[in-house]
């Protein structure tokens, strides 16, 4: 799947070796290549797990040269490049890029959070077959690891290096799916997450699994489909004038076995949401936003 | 399906055999399969009117916390900044004087003081160990005392996990613990869980805690039959009862310490007193009989059972404070049963264990 979106960076690579003379253009060209790559494989396929992330939007910072760089080929043996090659030049722009945008980042955003929600496109993955789902569950795996879990005491939080005690885990699109299957979704997730999240629990923080939609933006249908009457939810789809039903199919409580993946389905519908009032009394519907938030930051409200 | 006989003999039904069955057909998530996911169009127009929330029962508010005011606080702050201040300048004073007289006398009084201080501390941090352990079983009970049907999993998980890490490890809990792992499963719902850890987990200590009770009531009975004051009747059943609560409180997990001894006698003040009107009524029942019937064949016989009773209902109440997963309606122990019916039980299965052990 992966060498589909690639051939062209492929053929870029084996065209410029490593360690090539340093050429400002040739890195510029890898590195669109490269974007080009992940965006197709993000686009066409569903993929989820694609490094660096911020290549996909890297938004002002793509003017930056220090973003120019892409990984190379860069055969088994050879500890350090050498100066003045293209893979030299690649890596020094990493090193930029993990000091002048990745750390930043962290420091700025996660220091001091004790609480974390990761939403995952369980549905997303789910249909779009077996490969895409076990990179969801690569990149649920990426994300765990790159946070600090536990129980932040006050000299901790003192310290500035405070852990993150809460997790919770939400399926997203939870509207997508009828009200009967969302257990089946969050259980799916709940076993998707299963065994990243062990070093998670064992550090001494929480985690939690729920469906989540936090605006509902569909209703509830039933529809005929050869022979059997199913459950569908029915929405309006973005720049459509007419409605549509939207049947999810079977989801699996457990990821289902190696032979009975199907052809992958990527045309998930996006759905406009509902007229909503200017001021709801009751409040914008959702799914489970209330309990995520409970979940969250309820001791810390209370 | 096909079925491959057995040709071991002739009564193939009975015997082992192979039955080789054709792979069924799976049912896929996706692509050509009759219920793989679609769009249908359709000829509605407009977009979705939300549904209006489902009704929800009402949450279950968390127990008030008694709040004391900030000028009891400060009040309490300046005590014991007082006494410390005292003792501090009390213990220099004493060194300093100590001083005056030797080099070496100093350093006891020094050696003195440290050992002191350390001996406080280590049973300032005993006792509070014992009491956060009985607040941590406190707030757990208040968890459960929700219905268990609403609780969220990971909620149920954690007060499970707090529950068994508060249980004594003796021989039998470990069992019933290794049992209750071995039985819950994943489908299992919260409140199921919750049930079975009930069942397995508790049922033993249960029991052990009725048998500490039906002691503690014989005890009653027999002071309280030979005691020859008012008041030294009064003094014995106060010690019988502080020492059913330690003991129920052991059984249960707890450090019975001191400060958590004092916490839990005078939850059980609180408790013994909402239960007063229920307790007056069976006052009343049992003087009434004595007076009536017992009290023509011993008045002391009266005052006896009625100690027992009054025994065996703060043995109960006990029970509750100290079970970390509250009684539900079915499991409350009664106090016949916790009297008298054990009472039988009890030859019954010593019987059956001398015959199991011959």
């Amino acid at each position: 799947m992966r060498t589909d979106t690639a051939r062209d960076f492929i053929a870029f690579l084996s065209d410029h070796r490593h360690d090539a003379a340093a050429n400002e253009d040739d890195a510029k060209r890898a590195h669109d290549l490269y974007r080009q790559h992940l965006r197709a494989a993000r686009d066409r396929h569903g993929l989820s797990f694609l490094q660096p992330g911020r290549f996909l939007d890297p938004g002002p910072l793509a003017e930056n040269s220090y973003m120019w760089f892409a990984p190379l080929d860069i055969p088994d043996g050879i500890e350090r490049v050498t100066d003045g090659t293209l893979a030299a030049l690649m890596e020094r722009r990493f090193e930029a890029y993990k000091t002048e945008v990745v750390m930043p980042f962290y420091d700025q955003y996660f220091r001091n959070y004790s609480r974390q929600v990761v939403l995952v496109d369980v549905l997303g993955a789910l249909l779009a077959g077996r490969e895409v789902f076990e990179d969801t569950r690569r990149a649920i795996d990426a994300i765990l690891e790159s946070f600090r879990y536990g129980h932040s005491g006050i000299i901790r939080r003192l310290l500035q290096s405070a852990r993150i005690e809460k997790v919770l885990f939400a399926a997203t699109k939870a509207d997508h799916v009828p009200e009967v299957q969302r257990d089946h979704l969050a259980a799916l997730l709940r076993n998707m997450v299963a065994l990243p999240s062990l070093n998670v629990t064992s550090s001494n923080a929480k985690i939690d699994v729920a469906t989540l939609a936090s605006v509902i933006s569909t209703d509830e249908d039933t529809q005929e489909i050869d022979g059997h009457r199913v459950q569908v939810v029915v929405g309006k789809p973005v720049g459509s004038d007419t409605r549509a039903k939207f049947f999810v199919g079977n989801v699996p409580a457990r990821p289902p076995r190696p032979e009975a993946w199907g052809k992958p389905f990527l045309n998930i519908p996006v759905f406009e949401p509902p007229v909503i009032d200017v001021s709801p009394v009751d409040g914008i519907a959702h799914i489970n936003l209330d309990l995520a938030l409970e979940y969250l930051i309820g001791d810390q409200l209370r | 399906m096909s079925n491959q006989n057995n040709r071991n003999g002739s009564d193939d039904t009975l015997r082992p055999q192979v039955v080789v069955m054709e792979t069924p057909r799976e049912s896929g998530v996706a692509g050509g399969e009759p219920l793989a996911p679609r769009v249908i169009a359709t000829v509605q127009t407009g977009r979705i009117v939300p549904a209006p929330p489902a009704e929800r029962p009402p949450a279950a508010l968390p127990g008030r916390r008694r709040r004391y005011s900030l000028t009891i606080k400060l009040g309490l702050a300046g005590l014991i900044a007082a006494f410390c201040g005292w003792l501090g300048i009390d213990l220099y004073l004493w060194i300093a004087s100590a001083f005056n007289y030797s080099t070496g006398l100093g350093w006891a009084a020094v050696a003195a003081a440290a050992t002191g201080i350390a001996a406080a501390g280590a049973m300032i941090a005993h006792e509070m160990r014992g009491y956060l352990a009985l607040k941590e079983v406190e707030a757990t009970q208040q968890r459960l005392a929700e219905p268990w049907e609403t609780m969220r999993p990971s909620d149920m998980q954690e007060t499970i996990r707090s529950v068994i890490a508060e249980i004594p490890r003796d021989r039998e809990s470990k069992a019933a613990i290794e049992a209750f792992q071995r039985k819950v499963q994943r489908h299992h719902s919260p409140a199921q869980q919750i049930e079975l850890l009930s069942l397995t987990v508790m049922t033993p200590l249960d029991r052990h805690a009725e048998a500490i009770v039906r002691r503690a009531g014989a005890r009653a009975f027999g002071i309280t039959a030979i005691s020859p004051t008012a008041i030294t009747d009064a003094l014995f059943f106060i010690a019988c009862s502080v020492r059913m609560v330690r003991e129920i409180a052991a059984c249960y997990g707890h450090r019975p310490t001191a400060f958590a001894t004092a916490h839990l006698l005078r939850r059980l003040v609180v408790e013994a007193g909402k239960l007063g009107a229920v307790d007056l009524a069976g006052a009343t029942l049992t003087q009434h009989i004595g007076g009536a019937v017992v009290e023509r064949v011993a008045t002391s016989a009266a005052e006896s059972m009625y100690a027992a009773q009054r025994m065996a209902r703060l043995g109960l109440v006990t029970m509750g404070l100290c079970r970390p997963i509250p009684f539900r309606r079915n499991e409350l122990p009664g106090i016949l049963s916790s009297l008298i019916g054990n009472l039988f039980a009890r030859p019954a299965e010593t019987r059956q264990n001398e015959q199991g052990a011959s």
